[in-house]
């Protein structure tokens, strides 16, 4: 867990001073930054949108922001959180321009607890131990894909962070500029409704019953109760 | 509820996800695994967490433009600062929308009385050195005068009568 006083690391110590440098008009340094860090951007957006084209003008679009921003970046934060955030706000900028899942992205995260229908989002349906031993790589992430775009923004984009780029909880808390606690509850909720999701399109994947009825009536419960109160308490 | 190595299991599954996620302190990780040994509940919960995390592959290797950071931060330097943030405006909102409503109320009264004004203008009234300034007039005037006074204290006495 990361802790709350943090220290500088060399890369970050590095980090700031190219930013220095871009700010004193060398473009190179500007330059080695976006190097640095356009791949991790390229892959991050990505998950948001398939089409190579706006990847790219996002992560550009990204970077320039950063650049005009420059100034306001306090060397004393990690610059890739700092523009992470800026990379986050972009595609959801661009989402909205595009009129895509205008409600989902500003849907409340005090209120996700349930769905539209009223059900909650927990499912005690338990999920298949491995799902790769009936798909491909690329099937499973073409249905992993499917699922996530259906999800809310505020839950694709912290399953988005922590699963597929392995961000730490404090990374992930210092980007979207909440609470560790709140983390914690949102990938809670966010791997519910992921669940939840992934087995109403394909029931296939759902465990076998005589391996389910271990920990139906358990698992997860107790989990979700605490992670709610976490995040009232965050 | 049972518990095994002094850890019980509402405690560990509450945990699970932190755990999976190596999130928690060594400490706590070493205590929920002496306890996963001897609990088979437990054990099925962390197997169905790690399921989940089957679902998501860490991201492949991405293919960036040839150029890409040239070109940007060329960009950059030649002041470029992308597009703007998306912002609501007035006329989305619902204050945006009162606005529009008055702006629309204003610009009809504005047309309808420049209607009135020209319909006026088009009927055949007597213009102003057609009509006389002669003693039926001057009549009529202090005529109109008379009746004006009189409503003026009608209308006195009724606020009169009201107070009281």
């Amino acid at each position: 867990m990361g802790a709350s006083m943090r220290t500088m690391t060399s890369a970050e110590s590095d980090d700031a001073t190219l930013v220095q440098a871009t700010l004193d008009g060398d473009s190179r340094s500007f330059e080695v930054l976006v190097e640095r860090y356009q791949r991790r951007l390229f892959g991050l957006v990505r998950h948001y949108t398939r089409n190579a084209v706006e990847v790219e003008d996002i992560v550009q679009d990204t970077f320039l922001k950063a650049y005009s921003r420059l100034e306001t970046f306090q060397s004393s934060s990690a610059f890739y959180t700092w523009l992470y955030r800026i990379a986050v706000n972009t595609i959801l900028d661009f989402m909205k321009r595009q009129g895509r899942s205008p409600v989902q992205a500003v849907e409340d995260p005090e209120l996700v607890g349930r769905t539209e229908t009223g059900a909650s989002d927990a499912t005690t349906e338990r999920l298949s131990v491995r799902p790769d031993a009936r798909l491909e790589r690329e099937e499973i992430a073409a249905i992993t894909r499917d699922v996530m775009d259906q999800l809310p923004e505020i839950f694709r984009t912290v399953l988005v962070m922590r699963e597929l780029e392995q961000m730490s909880y404090q990374d992930i808390a210092d980007v979207l500029q909440i609470s560790i606690g709140t983390v914690e509850s949102r990938l809670f909720r966010a791997r519910a409704r992921f669940k939840q999701k992934l087995l109403q399109e394909h029931p296939e994947f759902a465990a076998s019953e005589a391996a389910a009825g271990a920990t139906r009536s358990r698992g997860g419960r107790a989990a979700q109760d605490r992670s709610r109160d976490r995040e009232t308490n965050a | 509820m049972s518990s095994h190595a002094s850890i019980q299991c509402d405690v560990v599954q509450a945990l699970v996800p932190t755990y999976v996620d190596e999130e928690v302190t060594e400490s706590v990780a070493g205590s929920i695994r002496a306890h996963l040994i001897d609990c088979p509940v437990c054990r099925a919960v962390v197997q169905e967490e790690l399921a989940l995390r089957q679902w998501f592959e860490p991201t492949d290797e991405v293919e960036v433009p040839e150029g890409f950071a040239a070109r940007v931060a060329r960009r950059a330097f030649a002041g470029d600062e992308g597009l703007a943030p998306v912002t609501i405006t007035p006329a989305a909102s619902e204050g945006g929308r009162l606005l529009s409503f008055s702006r629309g109320l204003v610009a009809a009264a504005a047309a309808a009385m420049i209607a009135v004004t020209l319909f006026l203008a088009s009927q055949e009234l007597p213009s102003v050195g057609e009509v006389g300034a002669g003693p039926d007039l001057d009549q009529a005037l202090e005529e109109l005068e008379d009746e004006n006074r009189a409503r003026e204290a009608e209308l006195e006495d009724s606020g009169a009568a009201t107070e009281r």
